[in-house]
């Protein structure tokens, strides 16, 4: 019996692909982003799916369990709708071993987050805003946001800095 | 009153003062903050952050020219792009973020417009599929340029104007400060001055409720006074106290001459001489239940509370009243059985003494008893007669001074009628509770409870004996003063009878010139209270004892029974005889002085 070499190729195809996903299950090793890469962890994880990082595209980070809240902010107008991946959920995600980062913005401006309790306040990287996805002059397309209104001790000057806008990079310490 | 005035004066401007500054600071404070707001550093934050985007713009176009001359691709080629986003990002941010700010500088308005109509002027052309070609990318550059020296102007300003508020600030602060400080000031002296003045008010109030409490508790006493008649009785007092002395005088030396006569009378005129005596005894009878009014009225009555058998005591009253008993035809029956209590032996044989005269007196009963009774810790003596009684109307006046049942003639034979308020004080004073029931026409009783004692009683008590020794008084020299003549003579023939040896003066100075005479100074001085020129007697008493350098057992006799004198004389360590003197009370007095005394004077 001849053997269609078709048939021979997508089975070894099939067998590699199935090695690689159980080596990704047990070596930290994410799935690679597809579109344009939005943003980008590096740092203290366990995870990757780049040399030493993970970088995420909307469709990634969409898929991500998503939490959105609205809030009034000094730079927009009105109480507006953020919607997002939960910081906490995203550094479980890339298997973060600290709590402690870097924010950096595409336009260079960068903050420290520490001593942050993640766990109780549901700060997000919002992607959308009033439902709509955001573009860089809407200081997106991604925006660590905290929700000023539903944690009134997060309305001050130390949060207000720490709300990066066109975020580009995340840098577990 | 004052003080409160100025009290609440100080507490008004005090709260006056804190609103004023609290009002004051409130209002600097709201300008600042207003001011603060519109100045956030987030404003000049956004000016740098637009200012750095717009070069980060210009280089990026610069990197575009460059790679578009060298004809080549590179990964920073689409740079521009990104850049003109984040300019525009930047632009948006600082229009929201300095709503008040740029009202106040018009530059930074226009120039906020100005980019935003570049920003859109240019979003076509930078965002084209095609990448911008050279002379577009040259006079983007160009266009870049005069915005960015523009922000770069309104940020100078904006620093400018930053600088100057800073300074006005400064000046704020320091202002509130030194308001602050003086403020402080005025509410420290303020507060304590009202609180000093508060303290002040407080204090006064608290004398001037002492003062009332004082004021009220005169007035109540003088109130109750009056209401008891004490006040009328005190006058009364005195001025039978005053009166008596005029009656005692003669009295007094008609009992020592009744004395000394007894022994010179024939035997037929015995029953005279004996009727003499019973009339002058009743006389000084009733000078003395005066007199022991004035004693206890005036607190010269001490107490010394012992054991006492009650049951001896009122076997001694049974003996002593059985002859008078007979003469009333009265029959006694009384409780004789040892029974120890708790008193002043004295006083509560007075009080049974004045009890059992009374109903002898007055009753008018067939039966007369005591008795005893013991109730727990008490024991209750019952002095019981079946005579006429108190009508029901009269019983709350029975122990009122000067009142008596039955005696609207005032026979004065049968006493002032003031037995029972002697009893009633005496029972005062000894704290012993005393009831009185009564029926009329079928007698009356008074009771007595007397904590019961469990102490056998001392047998101190020296019975004088009447029996004179006359080989003792003979060496017994008794010096006397006395202005009086007649009383004088009394004295010496009376004294002279019972074997003493007599000095018999007129004053203190006559006294010591006589006594030269005498080997021996005197073993009694006796002296009468007023003597002549004003002296007293025991001013007289005390120069001898002074002259002859020696203490000698001093006895006073006096007609004054004011109360205050007794309790002078008394606490001067003298002892003090009334006038009229018995002369049974005058030698036993004499006798007590001889043998207290041992004959050290030699």
């Amino acid at each position: 019996m001849r053997l269609k070499p078709g048939i021979a190729v997508a089975t070894y195809l099939t067998m590699l692909l199935a090695c690689l996903n159980w080596q990704s299950v047990h070596s930290g090793e994410l799935s690679k982003p597809s579109g344009k890469v939005l943003l980008t962890i590096t740092g203290n994880i366990e995870n990757t799916n780049a040399p030493a990082s993970v970088e995420l595209d909307i469709e990634m980070l969409e898929q991500l369990e998503n939490t959105s809240f609205v809030t009034r902010t000094p730079w927009t107008e009105g109480p507006t709708k953020f919607t997002g991946v939960r910081i906490n959920h995203l550094l479980e995600f890339v298997g973060a071993k600290s709590s402690h980062f870097r924010a950096n913005a595409i336009d260079k401006y960068w903050n420290d987050l520490t001593d942050m309790d993640f766990d109780k306040i549901p700060a997000i990287v919002a992607y959308k805003i009033n439902d709509k996805y955001m573009r860089v002059r809407d200081l997106g397309p991604l925006w660590l946001i905290f929700p000023f209104d539903d944690f009134p001790e997060t309305d001050n000057e130390k949060h207000k800095t720490a709300s990066v806008w066109q975020l580009i990079e995340i840098t577990v310490h | 009153m004052n003080t409160a005035r100025t009290a609440t004066l100080l507490t008004v401007f005090f709260a006056f003062l804190c609103v004023l500054q609290v009002s004051l600071i409130a209002q600097t404070l709201d300008k600042t903050r207003s001011q603060l707001s519109s100045r956030s550093t987030g404003a000049i934050n956004s000016l740098t952050q637009i200012d750095r985007n717009l070069d980060q713009l210009m280089d990026s176009l610069v990197e575009h020219r460059l790679s578009l001359a060298n004809n080549r691709q590179s990964d920073t080629t689409g740079n521009y792009q990104t850049d003109f986003e984040v300019f525009w990002a930047s632009v948006t941010v600082f229009n929201l973020r300095t709503p008040g700010g740029t009202e106040r500088m018009p530059a930074a308005t226009a120039v906020l417009e100005e980019a935003m109509q570049f920003l859109e002027n240019n979003d076509e052309l930078v965002n084209s599929k095609d990448l911008l070609s050279e002379a577009d990318s040259e006079s983007l550059y160009a266009e870049t340029k005069l915005l960015s020296e523009k922000f770069h102007n309104v940020g100078h300003d904006y620093f400018l104007s930053l600088s100057v508020f800073s300074d006005e600030l400064k000046n704020r602060t320091k202002k509130l400060y030194r308001t602050f400080l003086i403020f402080s000031l005025l509410v420290v002296a303020c507060g304590s001055a009202s609180l000093y003045s508060l303290f002040e008010a407080n204090r006064k109030s608290i004398e001037l409720i002492e003062q009332s409490k004082t004021t009220q508790a005169r007035l109540t006493q003088v109130v109750d006074e009056l209401r008891s008649g004490k006040l009328e009785n005190k006058a009364k007092d005195s001025f039978l106290a005053a009166a008596s002395h005029d009656l005692r005088q003669p009295l007094h030396a008609l009992g020592l001459f009744l004395g000394a006569l007894e022994k010179h009378i024939q035997p037929t005129g015995h029953a005279i001489m004996e009727k003499a005596q019973q009339s002058s005894s009743a006389l000084n009878r009733l000078l003395s239940s005066l007199l022991d009014l004035s004693r206890l009225d005036a607190g010269a009555v001490k107490v010394s509370k012992r054991s006492v058998d009650i049951g001896k005591l009122i076997g001694t009253l049974e003996h002593e009243f059985q002859s008078t008993a007979r003469l009333r035809d009265m029959t006694l029956k009384f409780d004789t059985s040892e029974q120890l209590v708790f008193t002043d032996r004295i006083l509560i044989d007075r009080v049974l003494r004045n009890l059992i005269e009374n109903a002898l007196t007055h009753s008018r009963g067939k039966v007369l008893q005591v008795i005893c009774t013991v109730d727990d810790k008490m024991l209750v003596v019952s002095v019981e007669d079946d005579g006429i009684g108190v009508p029901s109307s009269q019983q709350e006046d029975i122990f009122s001074e000067y009142f008596q049942i039955g005696n609207p003639e005032r026979d004065r034979s049968k006493g002032l009628g003031i037995g029972l308020s002697i009893v009633k004080r005496l029972c005062d004073l000894l704290e012993i509770d005393l009831k009185f029931s009564s029926k009329s026409q079928s007698g009356t009783r008074f009771c007595l409870s007397i904590p019961r004692s469990t102490r056998p009683p001392r047998h101190s008590e020296v019975t004088v004996s009447n029996s004179s020794n006359e080989g003792k008084s003979q060496s017994v020299l008794i010096a006397v003063i006395e202005d009086e003549k007649g009383v004088r003579e009394g004295m010496e023939v009376m004294l002279d009878s019972y074997g003493y040896r007599t000095v018999i003066a007129d004053s203190a100075d006559h006294l010591l010139r006589q006594l030269k005479g005498f080997r021996t100074p005197p073993d009694i001085l006796m002296s009468d209270y007023r003597l002549r020129k004003g002296n007293t007697g025991d001013q007289a008493i005390e120069s001898v004892k002074k002259s002859l350098n020696l203490d000698i057992p001093s006895v006073i006799i006096t007609g004054d029974t004011s109360p205050n004198r007794v309790k002078e004389l008394t606490d001067g360590g003298y002892r003090l005889l009334h006038k009229p003197v018995e002369p049974d009370d005058l030698l036993r007095v004499i006798h007590k002085l001889t043998e207290a005394t041992p004959q050290t004077i030699a």
